[in-house]
């Protein structure tokens, strides 16, 4: 961030999980620390890991969010709708509810995973499709003799909405921005990342106000039995335990639906409109390095120190997966980067509450631990039975930060692709 | 430090040939690459033409860790090495890995379709289409074996950012989505990181190989294709009376951005100054552009203004030009607002009038080709403009290339869902 760039705040938040929608649902969540991880039920409990953490809101209130434009949230996809719902929440939380209007000042960055919509049908038309034929041991074609009838399977509309920038274009439409729109892929980090290109993008001009987190939605089969094959999903213990950051015992993740959106604005113009502000922006760091190298770790600490450079964070908002390698990887990062001061950090992950929620889940963490340095919430005490490398984290799980104007909240995502990232934000501005 | 940001580095693989050098040769004669779609048999389908890559282009196996599989891949790694031989990128180069970027756009494949329906038929008895029916027990262990879902994942766009990062050693990597205006996305984030100081080079790439079945189906299903099978090197006609739709194209290309001052410093040759870009967002609807290209006009407003040029200062249009009735009107339209009297001194140039849409890998074509028109000072072609549409009634230069003075091009992207990027390139003028 150079020093003559404009001044970046966050003036409102946006949250849908497991836990609901809003800040009362984070705040009910980390006082209690409720889990929302079940057995799922039908055909997904039929695909490992058979449990996760779901969002249970009825289709018709939706429109209590967000529904107010061109479209309709029951006919996008799930993460897209997921998006929409948190945007509707953030926007009344930054005082600036979707009145019709179009801004051409503001836009809308979302970071998310690329996962067809309606696997069955997919499935169907897949099906049709390809084929192996009678008599070959090895080999799948694609038959084009059945194009015809494989393709009844989509209609238009399936086909639009489940391109990869909608869920960003729906974004913009419904709220009537007419600034930069982007949706941001590749890796679970995108979340994060499309906060900080959205940070840059008001420090550049481009835009005074900009909606930007993740949303995300696993429950499709391929898609769960693809992170099965890497290794991410927990397979030990009740379901409401199963997920524990940094514990000894730890053996894994369960996947979660979500999204989180923070509303980041130019600080003068925040100002001027009389918005309560809730942080301002330190910095933010993105590094990228080919999985399983030796410099893993060092990469993983210069993302967090290009956010944070020249401090100690107040409270963190790491992953907290409960994966064995990943949680050990990400403890050791934070203990280079901040050694003895983590020692006075404390640390919020709602991961073994909602589950992962893949490009959603760095965003979701850092609203609640913005919450919580801002002392609108106190996480329930964790304890945890920690082993050698993540001493440190489980150590700040079990512990308060310091609150109120001033905290450092630095969150991160690091990725099993090797895309990494870190914002860091101060409580008041 | 500058702020000027230098094109030092081309790559290009379309239908129009494998190289910048080649593309470039076939698109100044204004030779239609448009023929029949041959990859599959498209006999079922309503379009059954497209822009295809002919040959393939010698890349290595592997990149690191990565193996270079499919075509998103092949032709994305293949313009991104040439880019970056051009710009004389690798390892040895003294720009810290923290200090290099890749900012990658599109490409998928349908061998994951094939890699798909070998893992769904493990799981799935004939005939079923649903889990609903099939044994827990057997679905937990097919699942546990599926080797195939670790191979889909080697053709996904991810591992084309993976690879060209690892190669250009950087320690920065993004893939963007804004549909059709992806690579021009790609290039407009890069310039933004290295303007805030957060990079000092960035590899983009933009690339799409949507000549698949599922692709070509659904865009069939929303009637945007040209159905002119009977003549394919006539189907795609940007601006002319008789267009009918767009002809899918697949390909690459890629550009290496880098500060002025540390490109002079290492005597590497300035192509092109990249002066600015434009975002905007329709906010309109889904499926269609707003129809006075009130977004478009933005996008365009917003990159001049970024490159502080006056309209009067570009000479030549990259036009998305896509050959569907809805969007050349409209980016006329817009235009002609933005550039007002100027509008009529421009000359166009529609790319897609020879290699189809390339979706992905639209804007970063559209950008190589603008540099290429800046170093040649020669506007190519478009082909098959012959009937006037008095809705796109600029200057589209329809008969041979032009030799004319170009110091300014806009390159023009829209996506679907109104995600609109314009970027402008100036002739580099000398160091500041």
């Amino acid at each position: 961030m150079t020093a003559a760039s404009p001044r970046v705040v966050v003036t409102g938040v946006g949250f849908a999980s497991a836990l609901g929608v809003g800040r009362d649902a984070v705040r009910t969540g980390l006082e209690q620390g409720s889990t929302c991880l079940l057995d799922l039920e039908e055909r997904l409990a039929r695909v490992p890991p058979g449990a996760g953490a779901v969002l249970d809101l009825p289709r018709k209130e939706f429109r209590n969010y967000f529904d107010t434009r061109v479209l309709r949230l029951s006919t996008m996809t799930r993460q897209t709708t997921l998006g929409c719902i948190a945007a509707g929440d953030l926007l009344v939380d930054a005082g600036c509810p979707p009145n019709g209007t179009e801004y051409a000042d503001k836009g809308a960055y979302l970071g998310s995973f690329i996962v067809p919509p309606d696997f069955a049908k997919q499935v169907k038309a897949v099906r049709i499709l390809a084929h192996r034929p009678d008599g070959e041991d090895t080999g799948y074609v694609l038959d084009d003799a059945r194009l015809d009838e494989a393709m009844k399977m989509a209609s238009a509309f399936d086909f639009l909405r489940a391109l990869p920038n909608m869920p960003s274009a729906h974004l913009s439409i419904q709220a009537g921005y007419q600034g930069p729109a982007c949706t941001y892929l590749g890796s679970d980090s995108s979340g994060m990342q499309a906060m900080g290109m959205a940070v840059g993008a008001i420090q550049s001009g481009l835009a005074t106000a900009m909606i930007a987190g993740g949303a995300f939605f696993p429950f499709q089969e391929v898609h769960l039995a693809w992170q099965e094959s890497r290794g991410l999903w927990a397979d030990a213990g009740p379901v409401a335990q199963r997920v524990r950051p940094y514990a000894a015992d730890r053996t894994g993740t369960l996947p979660g639906e979500g999204a989180a959106l923070f509303y980041f604005e130019e600080r003068e113009a925040a100002l001027a409109r009389g918005a309560t502000i809730l942080a301002e922006v330190v910095g933010f760091g993105q590094r990228f390095v080919t999985p399983g190298g030796d410099d893993d770790l060092s990469v993983r600490v210069d993302t967090l120190r290009a956010a944070l450079p020249d401090a100690a964070p107040d409270w963190i908002a790491p992953l907290g997966l409960g994966h064995p390698e990943l949680d050990a990887l990400e403890a050791q990062a934070y203990q280079r980067a901040f050694g003895d001061s983590l020692g006075q950090s404390g640390l919020v992950t709602l991961v073994p509450q909602i589950g992962y929620c893949g490009p959603a889940a760095g965003p979701l963490n850092l609203v609640a631990a913005l919450l919580a340095a801002a002392g609108e919430a106190s996480p329930k005490r964790t304890e945890v039975l920690a082993d050698e490398n993540c001493s440190a984290l489980a150590r700040a799980m079990g512990q308060a930060g310091k609150s109120g104007p001033g905290s450092v909240v630095l969150g991160s995502s690091f990725s099993l692709d090797g895309v990494h990232a870190a914002l860091a934000l101060r409580v008041g501005g | 430090m500058t702020d000027r940001i230098l094109i030092t580095g081309t790559g290009m693989v379309t239908a129009a040939g494998i190289g910048m050098d080649a593309c470039w040769q076939t698109l100044l004669r204004g030779e239609s690459c448009i023929g029949p779609l041959t990859l599959w048999d498209a006999a079922g389908m309503a379009s059954q033409i497209a822009g295809q890559v002919s040959g393939d282009p010698d890349v290595p196996a592997q990149l690191g860790p990565y193996p270079v599989v499919g075509r998103p891949m092949t032709f994305g790694v293949s313009a991104a090495l040439e880019a970056m031989a051009q710009a004389g990128l690798d390892a040895t180069l003294d720009i810290p890995p923290s200090r290099r970027a890749v900012v990658a756009a599109g490409g998928f494949d349908d061998q994951m379709l094939v890699m798909m329906a070998r893992g769904v038929d493990t799981i799935l008895p004939s005939g079923e289409y649903s889990f609903e029916s099939v044994d827990a027990d057997s679905l937990v262990s097919a699942m546990q074996g599926a080797e195939t879902l670790r191979e889909m994942a080697r053709y996904s766009q991810v591992q084309l950012m993976q690879a060209v990062a690892h190669e250009a050693g950087a320690q920065q990597a993004l893939l963007v989505s804004t549909a059709c205006a992806g690579g021009s996305t790609a290039l407009g984030d890069a310039i933004s990181m290295i303007r805030r100081g957060e990079v000092d080079m960035v590899v983009c790439v933009g690339v799409d190989t949507l000549i698949t079945r599922e692709m070509m189906g659904g865009f069939c299903n929303l009637t945007a294709l040209s159905t002119r099978n009977d003549a394919p090197e006539k189907a795609s006609r940007p601006f002319d009376g008789d267009r009918d739709g767009f002809v899918m194209g697949e390909g690459a290309a890629a550009l290496v951005l880098e500060r002025e001052d540390l490109a002079l410093a290492r005597g590497a040759r300035p192509l092109a100054e990249f002066a600015g870009f434009g975002y905007s967002a329709d906010a309109y609807r889904l499926t269609a552009p707003h129809p006075e290209g009130t977004g478009m006009a933005l996008a365009m407003e917003r990159a001049l203004s970024d490159a502080a040029m006056a309209p009067e200062e570009i000479d030549n249009v990259n036009a998305h030009g896509t050959s569907t009735a809805a969007n050349d009107s409209a980016e006329t339209a817009a235009i002609r607002a933005v550039f007002g009297q100027h509008a009529d001194k421009l000359c166009l140039s529609a790319t897609k009038s020879m290699i189809g849409h390339l979706i992905h890998g639209a804007g970063a074509v559209g950008a190589a080709v603008a540099v290429r028109t800046i170093q040649e000072q020669t506007v190519h072609p478009t082909a098959n403009y012959e009937t006037l549409d008095p809705a796109c009634d600029l200057d589209v230069v329809p008969d041979g290339p032009r030799s004319t003075s170009v110091d300014g091009v806009l390159v023009n992207a829209f996506g679907f869902g109104g995600q609109n990027a314009s970027l402008v390139f100036r002739r580099w003028s000398g160091a500041a």
